[in-house]
Order: C-alpha cells, then sequence, then structure tokens
C-alpha cells in the first residue's frame, strides 16, 4: 500500500510537470541577445553617444521579450528578441568605431606632430 | 444605385488596399538604410556586410509580401534596417583603420625621413666638421710655412746683411789692401822719386860741389877790354840782397882785383825780361852796386869799380827757357882800359 501510494505520487507529480511543460511551450532563446549586450558594454557603447542608444534600444528590448515571454507570448518574444540582438551588435559595431575613428584622429596627429618637431612638410602641403 | 454610392464603395476599396499594401515603418527605414550604405563606402569596403544587410532586407521584403502587418516582418525590416547601418558603421570603421594604417606608414616614413636627415645632418656635419679642421689644419700648415718663410727670409736677410757685410768689408779690406798696395806702390814711387831726386840732387850737389871747387879753384883773369861773367853771384828774389854761396865767386874776383891793383872795371848787372824794362833797368844796377859795395867791404877802392845797370837789354841766352832766363841773371866786370 505504502509503494502504492509513492508510485501515484510521483506520477502526479511528473503528469503535472509534464502539463506545465506543454503550457508554457519551448523557452526564448536570449543568449544571441545578451551577448551582445555584454559585447557592446565591454565595448564602452554606454559612454559612446553614437553607440549607447543602440545599447539602450537592445536592453529594453530585451527586457519587452522578457516581459512578453512572461505572459505567454513567446513567438513574439523571441521575435523581439532579433531586435535586441541587432541593437546590440550595432552598439559594438560603433562603438569599436568610435575608438577607430579616434585612433585614427590620434595617429593622424602624431605624425602631424611628429613632422612639426622634426621640421618635415606636413603630409599633403 | 448612385454615382456616390460607387465612389464611397471604390474609396472603401482603395483604402483597403491601400492599407494592405503600405509598408510599415520598419521597412521603410530599412530600406532607405540600405539604400544609403549601398551608395556610400559599404560596397567597396565591407561588401560582405552590405551582402547581410541585402540579404535581411530580402528577408523582411518576403515577409512582407507573405505576411505585411506581423509584428515578425516589422522585426525582420528592423533588423535589416540595423545590419543596413552596421554595414555603414563597419565601412566607417574600415575608412577609420585605413586612416590609422596610413597613418602608421606615415609616421614610419617621417621617421625614416627624419633618420635619414638626421644622417644626413650628421655626415654634413662631420663634412663640415672635417672641413674645417682641414681648413684649420690648412690655416696652421700656412701659418708654419709662413713663419718657416719669415724665419728662413729673416735668416736670408741676416745671411745677405751679414753677407753684404762681409762684402763689405771684404771690399773694404780689399779697398784698404789695394790703398796700402798703392800707397806702398806710390811710397815706392814716391821713395823712389825721391831716391832718384836725391840720387839727382846729389849728382846735382856734386856737380856744384865740383863747380865750386872749380870755381874756387879757377883764377878769375882780368884783362883789359874783355868781359868776364862772375858765374855764381846770385840774389834773392826781385831783391838786390847777395845770397850767401855768392861769396866764394865774389872772394876770387877780390883775389883777382887784389892781384890787378891797377886794373879798374866796370860791374854791370843784367836781368831777364820778366817785368818792365824801367824797374829790370834799376834792378840791375842795384845788384851791380850791391857787387860793389861787398868788394869795397873787402878792402878794395871804390874808385876802382864803377857800375852800370844794363836791364834787360843784353841777353846773353833766351828768356824763353828757365835755364835761359837764369843765365841772362848775371853780373860781368869788364875790364876797362
Amino acid at each position: 500500500m505504502k509503494y502504492l501510494n509513492m508510485a501515484m505520487l510521483s506520477g502526479s507529480v511528473l503528469f503535472a510537470v509534464m502539463v506545465a511543460g506543454c503550457a508554457s511551450g519551448p523557452a526564448i532563446n536570449k543568449e544571441p541577445s545578451t551577448s551582445a549586450i555584454s559585447a557592446a558594454e565591454e565595448a564602452g557603447a554606454s559612454t559612446i553617444p553614437s553607440a549607447s542608444l543602440y545599447l539602450q534600444l537592445a536592453k529594453e528590448e530585451l527586457d519587452n521579450a522578457q516581459r512578453i515571454a512572461t505572459k505567454g507570448d513567446k513567438e513574439q518574444a523571441q521575435s523581439l528578441l532579433l531586435r535586441a540582438q541587432a541593437d546590440g551588435e550595432l552598439a559594438v559595431v560603433l562603438s569599436r568605431g568610435d575608438a577607430d575613428k579616434k585612433e585614427a584622429t590620434q595617429a593622424v596627429e602624431r605624425v602631424r606632430q611628429l613632422r612639426q618637431d622634426n621640421q618635415l612638410p606636413l603630409e599633403g602641403k | 444605385m448612385k454615382p456616390i454610392t460607387y465612389f464611397i464603395i471604390l474609396a472603401c476599396a482603395g483604402l483597403v488596399m491601400s492599407c494592405a499594401t503600405v509598408p510599415p515603418s520598419e521597412l521603410v527605414n530599412a530600406r532607405q538604410a540600405y539604400q544609403q550604405a549601398s551608395a556610400g563606402q559599404a560596397a567597396e569596403l565591407v561588401p560582405a556586410e552590405l551582402h547581410k544587410a541585402q540579404e535581411a532586407l530580402g528577408v523582411a521584403e518576403k515577409a512582407f509580401q507573405d505576411d505585411p502587418n506581423s509584428f515578425h516582418t516589422r522585426d525582420l525590416a528592423y533588423v535589416a534596417d540595423r545590419k543596413a547601418k552596421m554595414a555603414e558603421a563597419l565601412a566607417a570603421a574600415a575608412v577609420g583603420n585605413a586612416t590609422t594604417a596610413k597613418a602608421n606608414m606615415d609616421y614610419q616614413t617621417a621617421q625614416t625621413e627624419i633618420v635619414k636627415n638626421t644622417k644626413e645632418d650628421l655626415a654634413a656635419s662631420e663634412r663640415s666638421g672635417t672641413l674645417k679642421s682641414q681648413q684649420l689644419a690648412d690655416q696652421q700648415k700656412a701659418s708654419l710655412n709662413a713663419q718657416a718663410q719669415s724665419a728662413k727670409d729673416s735668416t736670408d736677410a741676416d745671411a745677405r746683411s751679414t753677407k753684404g757685410l762681409a762684402d763689405a768689408e771684404a771690399r773694404r779690406v780689399k779697398q784698404q789692401a789695394d790703398a796700402d798696395t798703392a800707397a806702398l806702390r806710390a811710397k815706392e814711387s814716391t821713395d823712389a822719386e825721391a831716391s832718384r831726386v836725391k840720387g839727382l840732387a846729389d849728382a846735382e850737389a856734386r856737380r856744384l860741389a865740383e863747380q865750386n871747387d872749380r870755381d874756387n879753384n879757377t883764377i878769375i883773369i882780368l884783362e883789359k877790354g874783355k868781359k868776364v861773367v862772375l858765374n855764381g853771384v846770385t840774389f834773392d828774389f826781385n831783391k838786390a840782397t847777395l845770397k850767401q854761396e855768392s861769396e866764394s865767386v865774389l872772394t876770387r874776383a877780390y883775389n883777382a882785383m887784389t892781384a890787378n891793383p891797377d886794373v879798374q872795371v866796370e860791374i854791370s848787372g843784367h836781368t831777364d825780361n820778366v817785368g818792365s824794362q824801367e824797374y829790370n833797368q834799376t834792378l840791375s844796377l842795384e845788384r851791380a852796386e850791391a857787387v860793389r859795395n861787398w868788394l869795397v867791404n873787402k878792402g878794395i877802392a871804390s874808385n876802382r869799380m864803377k857800375t852800370v845797370g844794363r836791364g834787360e837789354n843784353e841777353p846773353v841766352a833766351s828768356n824763353d827757357t828757365d835755364a835761359g832766363r837764369a843765365e841772362n841773371r848775371r853780373i860781368e866786370f869788364y875790364v876797362q882800359q
């Protein structure tokens, strides 16, 4: 009798889990979005005006996707995560582009200074 | 059916159709973003990224055709828009990287140029230093040469001066020697001449002595009607004073007058033609009287002697020579009858 009760309990729990799983559907994949956002933050997008906007959008879109997923519309949530990923990746590119642009500016300035200090003709002049 | 009814139906149909075909703003933005990216440098610098944007836009367009109003269509269009912006950003980053690469290359070029210029400056400095050193060495060499030349000139000048002094001394010595030689020769000549003159004088003296001896020993012969020249009676110049050497012949005249006490003589004086005739006339008389006075003083009676001055009127020799004029200056005894 005791074993019968245990078996019935386990079966009930398993059934409940299976029912719950069927009710919520497959989980949303947030990893590409969160990775893009993390990469953007590491690239310093939050301090770069041109990139900070897209980082902020990516974070908001991620939050909206989670909220929508929580409400049960996982398909729309997953679709919205595409936006978050795209904005996160764009924030990364803009951050790196800004760094490249600063590096280019510094390199040009360094050459100009070097030529000026050594009384050499400036490039293109 | 009224026309207004058709119009309303058509408007509603158009409105329905337009609502069905109007793309969402996300798709419009995506198209515009892709258009902008493809018109820029993305096609050249990041063609792969532009291609991804194109594919994303294609997916969005297909979704729009399949389900224009779905949220998934808008999300896909949104992603396409971001892909286009990403391509443009990557193109800008590529430009920045190219700029950086070019700047780095320029930096290296500038550094190379600086090193080259530094080497050239150093080489020029070394050349300049070498040139200056060479110039300095040349100057020092020239200075040393000048000093050596100056020393040589000075030495030469000293040598010339010394040589000149030596030559002058030699000339002086030679001149002195020549002078000494000349003096010696002159002295020898003078001595010889003196010796010769002395010899002549001695010879003349001997001759005169002999003549005196002969005269002293010669007896003056007083013959009546004849003239006797008293050779050896001499007077001072332009005077009627008898010289000492005249005493010898006067003594012999005294002896002759003593030896012939009866004889009377005329003592006549004669001159050469130097001077006026009147002067010579007077001088010849005075000299004749001087002879008579000498004889009177010796003791001969004055009345035995008569004096007369003949002047230059009766020369016995030529007055053109000294010898002739000396012979004309004379005292004569004329023994009267």
